[in-house]
């Protein structure tokens, strides 16, 4: 059917400048976006911490918050306190991360599993159901051990700084376990195969040459939890209170006190966030060396190492971690939970199902929590992902000006730990002119801030994944930028959006830090309800409470991996 | 003096069934028009600190039965969380609370010199009992609840010939970490009863506290909970919200040291931003000495506001004992700043 | 006036010139190719065509008009151009008839419109049945298809492939080579092709294009550059020759070590010169004279392999001189050291600068 070639004349019609493009007009606004977002709280935090409360220029909040020496022992707590749980983090998660990635330990599967559970488990509710467990004189593990043993008392002290660290990183290790994993699924077995050649044995051809080779890679997850922990408010609040310790975020909360200090807490932030920005460097610095390990996707075969007897060590270390982490605390809030007092002990006259009917229809305060929580969760992933989207897209692809910038911009926050930020964002928005002080739209604009980063940095290695041609098959057919974004690449990272999201979404859910001050009481969420609620020493109703979120939570995250795979939540970003 | 269980339910049975000394009055012509101007408002946000949430949600139902079409948002902290929400609330001129109902007087002496308080006294307020009234002379805040702070101990680990007479046992050796206390920088309640400690025993005794290593709590309500699980066994505690427990089966019981308990007076006041106005005169009205409150009051062993209301058996009224502690509005103001540094440097946090 | 016109075009990257001073014309309808080893420049310039990459220098016009140069490139989506990338860039997630359906629902043809012209295409490119199908159940070759319907159904001004075949196996690749050969008879797109496959190029070209660094060394038929090679790189690349030192004289040519003389055969040289001389194995003959082939001298064999369908066998002058390659038919068996008579065809030779 041969015809003329006629071509269509639209066409040839006026070529649109610039200007007119909206993909241009849309990432314009974006980047202003970013810039409210990002640059605005952390400036303003910097520009208050320079200032007195009337607004005079001068050094003296600086003074006022580092000057006195309980304040910089709080400082210098916070930082033996990282070490500490960083410590302990790579004691759990290193081992586990071998065992499940490089040997032939059995149920490498379940503890898989386990780990993804201690992620999701919030960390003030991990906090709440330890003192419940092994408080020194009323906790049932130490009940237990004194029953059994006869002795006069237990052993374990929750209130005390190990108790502290115990908990902190019994629920941040999963950080380690996921960037040691990485590395080490990408290391060929011929090294190890190598190993035993020459006669090295099971143990040390994994201590001596596996491990060393992802070092960089645990490095980089310590620093990451030491400033995790340096920064994390819920669980210190909760156990170094009452265990006489002073904090760097229990000292900062000190400053909201009436008067109201934010510029002396501005000026005491400082060093925290100097700290963190000068670690994170660092860090960048030792992941981007890739001379250890070829990180280029393929590492070569990978077969189970056979470590022999050693295998069930691991498993059951696995085990206990599990049992540490999710099985003992979970079964503590339950039981606790269906309890009249829990006090009393766990027997027949002591079994209610008054608590959940509490919180649902009496106790409103915890079921608009518990709605307030999902909702702005849901929002701010939903918010995350599409911004995430059109950053990751606009800065791979290049189509704005300065995308570096912009990456940096919508990276920034990494650095900036939650109870600072939310004394950024406190002095930015909660006055006039916004005045979002108390308002849902306000929370959502922190954890918004928050956790971008996490959204930006999963959607770029999506974007990244897709091959450009598919793209530009689009434009050269006439559709524009967002015609590809929306026709093509959005469909195809589906399930980097679904993952994304409920990542977003269930970190949201355990997030105490930022919400804290700039909750108002019709904007409460869970965790900072959790706070309010263990100060009246009503656990019953809390851990009703707490076991409606993890449900909650664990349904979402069930979907998830119906929808994006198994791994979604633990994959590196 | 302590009760058992079984004297606490029997006594609080015969209570309960006794008619009221009081006829209840018929509702005054302005209730009315205040209850038409309320439902036109339909809501009130309540901070409330001196009952724990879910009593505070029982009174916030109560009220709503009796007024319906007026609902109250329970916000429950401890004082010094309170009084910083508002504080921010004020910063960001945002006006959310309507009625604020906390421990610290000194909080509302700083509120009213601010000039953030509505001058409003119910008419209700001539019902209660004189001890009570004119709690502030100009009428800008008015008690609102008045409960005591005893010594509560676990009476499976402590038997009552062993339990503590006096204020001085918690800082004795004897003790040593087994009590329990508060932290005055975030409760009210315990702020005053550390004010009154330092004027008995001085500022050495904070010091002396701390070397006893008593289980630091936030709330006053915590030294009730460790008490009653066994955590620790003896403690600084509120003296009706320990009967209440003891009531539910705990093994919790009530000791008046020799000193005195110690008073705390909790005021309430309408804030002067108040979005709510009428809702919350009509709040107040109620809160203070209705039937409603006074019956829910006694239920939960507080001590009632109305003149000549007795509260439940073994629960100590206002004029059961010979001495109470009490600070002064002033001292309260001046002296609370300086007891939580006190308490700071001593304990460290 | 030509269809697509490219002047003088540059694009570099730092101080690499990836596309030197390129200039082209090409006629409405025709279908040129781009050829050349990797990293010649080809690909690049085919993407400034499409203005995925902007120009350093020069400027590119379509029916006279500029699209790309100094300070204004029109982006892609408005050059009504249409391009076939080498990954085919099929969109998993839309059926055949989607993909193909894309562009004219761009364009906004009415629905009818647009099924029926689809399915035309669909025909013509033999993927009727296939319609509904979802990318990831289709072979390579189908796949290609698709990209063909889905690029040619909009009636572009200007075609361009880039590489189409490179992914498909040998048998596939001749076969989809016509394929595309016998599209563009029947509708005529003006259509720039790139490949570093010469026989590609030969198979499916008007007029070639040979790229060298970046620098265009030959434009002209394939039966001239092949024949008629004007450089030392096009005689090197098109087909296999042999490149030899020949002194020209009297509209003769002689070679080292040879005592037969070639005619220069109307190709314009120097009256007196020593020059390059390229020689197509083919047009070299051993043993007795025959063919039209003028017979030059005695050469000895120096190395020989056999190819299946010819022998390929390396010579040298007994007298001395340069080694030639002989592609001998399969019955001409000879020994190494095996002295014999060399004719050539001056068919097959040629004068490059």
């Amino acid at each position: 059917m041969s015809e003329a070639v006629t071509i269509a004349p639209p066409m040839r019609a006026r070529i649109p400048n610039r200007m007119g493009d909206p993909a241009v007009w849309l990432f314009g606004t974006l980047i202003l976006l970013l810039i409210l977002l990002v640059a605005n709280p952390i400036l303003r935090l910097i520009w208050d911490s320079f200032h007195t409360a009337d607004g005079t220029l001068s050094f003296s909040s600086y003074a006022a918050a580092l000057g006195r020496s309980r304040n910089l022992q709080a400082l210098l707590n916070s930082f033996y306190l990282g070490v500490a749980v960083t410590a302990i983090a790579i004691a759990l998660g290193v081992p586990l991360a071998l065992a499940v990635s490089r040997t032939n330990m059995p149920a490498r599967g379940f503890t898989h599993v386990s780990v993804l559970a201690a992620f999701v488990m919030p960390n003030f509710l991990g906090a709440i159901a330890w003192i419940l467990l092994a408080g020194p004189n009323a906790g049932w593990l130490n009940r237990l051990w004194s029953e059994v043993l006869g002795t006069d008392r237990g052993p374990f002290n929750i209130f005390s700084f190990w108790g502290l660290a115990f908990v902190i990183a019994l629920y941040t290790y999963p950080l380690i376990y996921v960037f040691t994993k990485s590395a080490l699924d990408l290391v060929s077995t011929e090294l190890e195969d190598a190993a035993s050649i020459h006669g090295a044995g099971k143990l040390r051809t994994l201590t001596r040459v596996t491990l060393p080779l992802v070092l960089p890679s645990i490095v980089g997850a310590a620093i990451l939890i030491f400033l995790e922990s340096v920064a994390l408010y819920g669980t210190p609040a909760l156990i170094a209170i009452p265990a006489g310790l002073n904090l760097a975020t229990t000292q900062i909360v000190s400053f909201f006190e009436y008067p109201l200090k934010v510029e002396q807490a501005a000026a005491f932030s400082m060093p925290i966030l100097a700290l963190t920005v000068v670690m994170l460097y660092l860090q960048r610095r030792l992941l981007a060396r890739k001379g250890f390990v070829s990180v280029s996707g393929k590492g070569g075969e990978r077969r189970p190492f056979d470590v022999g007897a050693w295998k069930w060590v691991l498993l059951g270390y696995s085990a206990l971690v599990s049992l540490l982490t999710v099985v003992m605390p979970l079964i503590i809030l339950v039981l606790a939970s269906l309890s009249k007092a829990w006090g009393r002990g766990f027997s027949a006259g002591n079994l209610t199902f008054a608590n959940f009917y509490n919180i649902f229809f009496e106790q409103l305060t915890v079921r608009s929590a518990l709605v307030n929580t999902v909702t702005y969760s849901a929002v701010t992933a939903l918010v995350c992902v599409a911004m995430g989207m059109c950053v990751a897209y606009a800065t791979q692809r290049r189509i704005t000006p300065f995308p570096t910038l912009i990456q940096f911009l919508a990276l920034a926050p990494v650095a900036v730990p939650g109870l600072i930020l939310a004394i950024g964002l406190y002095a930015a928005y909660a006055g006039p002119p916004f005045s979002l002080y108390g308002t849902g739209a306000l929370v959502v604009v922190a954890f918004t801030t928050r956790f971008l980063p996490i959204a930006v940095t999963a959607c770029g290695a999506g974007v990244r994944s897709l091959n450009p041609e598919l793209e530009e098959a689009v434009r050269i057919l006439g559709g524009g930028r967002l015609t590809a974004l929306g026709k093509v690449v959005v469909p195809l990272l589906n399930k980097t959006l679904v993952g994304a999201f409920i990542l977003v979404f269930v970190i949201c859910t355990k997030e105490l830090s930022t919400a804290v001050f700039l909750t108002g009481p019709a904007s409460r969420v869970v965790s900072v309800l959790t706070l309010d609620l263990s100060e009246q020493g009503n656990y019953e109703s809390l851990a009703a409470m707490g076991v409606v979120l993890v449900v909650i939570v664990t349904l979402v995250v069930g979907i998830g991996m119906r929808i994006a795979g198994r791994d979604f939540m633990l994959r590196r970003s | 003096m302590t009760l058992t269980r079984r004297q606490f339910s029997a006594l609080a049975a015969s209570a309960m069934t006794a008619p009221w000394a009081h006829a209840q009055q018929p509702q005054p012509a302005n209730l009315a028009s205040l209850y038409e101007a309320a439902k036109k408002e339909r809501e009130l946000t309540w901070y409330i600190v001196f009952l724990p949430s879910e009593d505070a949600e029982t009174m916030a139902r109560a009220f709503t039965a009796r007024y319906p079409g007026v609902k109250v948002n329970v916000v429950r902290t401890t004082a010094q969380v309170a009084f910083q929400r508002l504080n921010q609330d004020l910063k960001a001129r945002t006006a959310n609370c309507d009625v604020f109902s906390s421990t610290d007087i000194g909080h509302y002496v700083d509120l009213k010199a601010r000039k953030l308080l509505t001058k409003y006294t119910p008419a209700s307020a001539a019902l209660m009992d004189s001890r009570l009234q004119n709690l502030d002379a100009d009428g800008y805040y008015h008690a609102a609840s008045a409960f005591m702070v005893g010594l509560v101990y676990n009476s499976n680990k402590v038997k009552a010939a062993e339990a503590p007479t006096s204020w001085m046992d918690l800082a004795d050796p004897k003790w040593r970490g087994l009590a329990s206390v508060g932290h005055p920088g975030f409760s009210g309640a315990v702020g005053t009863w550390c004010i009154e400690m330092r004027k008995l025993y001085g500022d050495g005794w904070f010091k002396k506290l701390a070397l006893n290593k008593p289980q630091v709590g936030r709330s006053i309500i915590d030294t009730v909970t460790t008490v009653n699980s066994g955590e620790r066994s003896i403690s600084a505690g509120p003296v009706n919200l320990a009967a209440l427990t003891a009531s539910k089966g705990n093994p919790l019981a009530v000791s008046a040291p020799k000193e005195g308990p110690v008073l705390i007076v909790s005021p309430s006041a309408i804030m002067a931003n108040a979005p709510h106005p009428n809702a919350s005169k009509l709040f107040m009205e109620w809160m203070l000495v209705s039937e409603d409150a006074d019956r829910i009051t006694t239920q939960l062993y507080g001590i009632p506001r109305r003149a000549g209301a007795r509260p439940l058996p073994g629960v100590l009224g206002l004029g059961d004992v010979k001495t109470v502690l009490q600070p002064t509005a002033k001292e309260s103001v001046d002296q609370l700043p300086e007891v939580i540094d006190l308490w700071k440097d001593a304990f460290g946090v | 006036m030509s269809k697509l016109e490219l002047n003088n075009v540059r694009k570099q990257y730092g101080a690499l010139a990836v596309v030197d001073d390129l200039s082209l014309q090409l006629r409405k309808g025709e279908l040129v190719t781009l050829l050349g080893p990797s990293g010649c420049g080809k690909t690049t310039t085919l993407r400034m065509i499409a203005g995925f990459i902007e120009l350093s220098g020069g400027s590119i016009a379509v029916d006279g008009r500029q699209i790309s140069g100094a300070g204004r490139t029109v982006p892609p989506e408005h050059r009504g151009m249409s391009m076939i990338f080498q990954s085919y860039a099929i969109w998993p997630n839309m059926t055949v008839a989607e993909n193909v359906a894309f562009g004219l629902n761009v364009r906004r043809v009415p629905g009818e419109e647009s099924k029926r012209r689809v399915e035309e295409m669909l025909d013509v490119v033999k993927l009727g049945a296939l319609a509904q199908r979802y990318p990831a159940e289709l072979s390579g070759g189908q796949q290609q298809r698709v990209a063909l319907a889905r690029a040619m159904v909009v009636r572009p001004e200007v075609l361009l492939l880039d590489e189409p075949l490179s992914n498909l196996d040998a048998n596939l690749r001749e076969e989809m080579a016509g394929e595309i050969r016998r599209l563009h008879d029947e509708f005529n797109f003006t259509t720039v092709y790139v490949t570093h496959d010469q026989t590609e190029a030969m198979t499916i070209s008007d007029r070639i294009a040979v790229l060298n660094l970046g620098k265009l060394e030959q434009i002209d038929t394939p039966w001239n550059l092949y024949n008629r090679p004007r450089t030392r790189f096009v005689a090197g690349f098109i087909g296999q020759t042999n490149l030899v030192e020949g002194h020209v004289r009297d509209g003769q040519i002689r070679l080292r070590g040879l005592e037969g003389v070639l005619p220069m055969g109307g190709q314009a040289a120097a009256a007196s010169a020593d020059m390059r001389i390229s020689i197509r194995p083919q047009s070299l003959f051993l043993g007795p004279q025959g063919n039209g082939a003028l017979p030059m001298g005695a050469v000895s064999v120096v190395a020989r392999t056999y190819l299946g369908e010819y022998w390929d066998y390396l010579v040298r002058p007994t007298a001395g001189g340069d080694e030639l390659k002989v592609h001998a038919p399969p019955s001409s068996v000879l020994d190494v050291g095996h002295e014999s008579l060399l004719s050539i065809d001056p068919a097959g030779v040629a004068l490059v600068s």
